[in-house]
């Protein structure tokens, strides 16, 4: 039997491999090495500590090992296909109202990967600052700028289909709304 | 303009990690502030996007593998869960053997810094700093081995068998250091060796074996931490750390003669394993020789 916070746990992880990388089949690959790897290492979860972040951090470890070796094979192969180009959005496109869900996607698409993780880990999944910073094994003041760098960057490229109140808005960012 | 709270405050705000008292420092300041309002808002709105464009994938079902292996990780944890209740007397029954495992002391030195999370993987590099100050630590101990120089490479064989690799020693002679011992430890994915080494001026270092986590020993690996020097490699499928209480650079040279002196030499080694060396099945030697 499945527990259910373990359950809950297993969404939560697909949920942000999807986000993190985009690609479905990727982000399936990416959780089932991460349960295979959780399983081999059972033996090393305390009863009592944090599931839900036992399992990020490894996730997080096979990732960023995918990250470079993929990187060291770009350099040779200029093999891009590992996370972001490969997306396949989410977002049914062309619909008005999933318009501002598709600017996200995109602008998500075109942020640095290390500030993607902390904006999803914090942001999607409700992580504190802290447990985030102990899943990307980063100081906590590092999480911080990375979450306001993440969000600005985020913003700065919404703006343009979606521009919200701004204080430096003089009308001509509205001009701008919603021309497709 | 100068704001009452800093930046890194308006994000906690925006996440709800915010203590109450901080909290209506922001309230009455974005009451006065619209275009901070606005920012936070559209912080709140990303994240809200978030949630609403990939909670569908997270609920969807599972792939088949992805199901088998939350069934068997289910079981597995279950167990440990159950465990828990009768291990700590267990323990005590048994006495302090060493904390039962080298990833028992790993998980153990993590816990000093996460008391939450506790470290999926003790990292080989901190298992072989908290080898080294255990046992040859301030003060250092006057036995200090189980085997002293001279039975060092019985060490070596009997490690060879618990791991499954050719085994040498390294040899650090040039760098002034001279094998005192070495024991065998228990290790989480089988055995591990701590190799000492002492020079004239009595300065220990340790050179540490066992397997090593590819994935997290992937390159070499220096840190210093507290008054401990390290340095980590992979050699073949063994990983190699060589601690000290030395300076960073002393301790890399160091390393670097032990990395020199577990290499083959350059024309001894094993002529079988190189290409084009064996005798065809005639006995002649191979052609591409010539």
């Amino acid at each position: 039997m499945v527990q259910p916070a373990l359950a809950q746990h297993i969404a939560a992880l697909r949920r942000y491999a999807r986000a993190l990388l985009g690609d479905r089949i990727e982000a399936d690959d990416l959780v089932q090495d991460c349960l295979t790897r959780a399983l081999s290492r059972a033996h090393l979860w305390r009863p009592g500590t944090d599931l839900r972040a036992w399992l990020f951090t490894i996730l997080h470890n096979i990732h960023i090992n995918n990250l470079r070796s993929r990187r060291a094979h770009v350099a040779v192969n200029e093999d891009l296909s590992y996370g972001r180009s490969a997306r396949t959005m989410s977002a049914p496109p062309d619909q008005d109202a999933r318009l501002e869900l598709r600017d996200l996607e995109r602008a998500l698409d075109r942020i640095p990967d290390e500030q993607r993780q902390v904006l999803l880990l914090v942001g999607m999944e409700g992580m504190s600052y802290d447990e985030a910073a102990r899943v990307v094994g980063v100081p906590i003041g590092t999480i911080m700028s990375r979450v306001a760098r993440g969000r600005d960057a985020l913003r700065r490229s919404m703006m343009f289909a979606e521009p919200s109140v701004d204080g430096a808005g003089d009308g001509r960012a509205r001009h701008l709304r919603r021309v497709k | 303009m100068t704001l009452p709270i800093d930046e890194h405050e308006l994000h906690l705000y925006v996440d709800g990690h915010l203590g109450e008292e901080r909290r209506r420092v922001v309230d009455a300041l974005l009451r006065d502030h619209p275009e901070v309002s606005a920012r936070v808002n559209d912080y709140r709105r990303q994240n809200e996007l978030m949630r609403q464009l990939f909670n569908p994938v997270g609920n969807a079902p599972p792939t088949d593998d992805q199901e088998r292996l939350l069934r068997a990780l289910g079981q597995r944890l279950g167990r440990r869960r159950f465990a828990a209740l009768w291990r700590p007397a267990a323990a005590a029954a048994a006495g302090l053997f060493l904390a039962a495992t080298l990833g028992a002391i790993g998980t153990e030195y993590y816990d000093e810094r996460t008391a939450v999370i506790p470290e999926p993987m003790p990292s080989f590099a901190d298992t072989a700093a908290r080898v080294h100050s255990f046992y040859a630590g301030a003060g250092g101990a006057s036995e200090p081995t189980e085997f002293g120089a001279d039975a060092a490479s019985k060490l070596g064989t009997m490690l060879d068998k618990r791991l499954g690799a050719p085994l040498r020693l390294p040899d650090l002679s040039q760098k002034g250091f001279s094998l005192v011992g070495g024991r065998l430890l228990p290790a989480v994915d089988g055995a591990a060796a701590q190799l000492l080494y002492r020079d004239q001026a009595g300065r220990l270092v340790t050179v540490f074996l066992g397997p090593a986590d590819k994935t997290r020993l992937t390159a070499t690996h220096t840190s210093e931490r507290k008054d401990l020097s390290l340095y980590a490699w992979l050699d073949g499928r063994i990983g190699v750390a060589v601690v000290g209480g030395l300076s960073g650079d002393e301790l890399r040279g160091i390393a670097e003669a032990a990395q020199r002196s577990l290499l083959p030499p350059p024309n001894g080694g094993h002529p079988e394993d190189r290409p084009g060396a064996n005798p065809d099945k005639d006995g002649h030697p191979a052609a591409s020789r010539t």
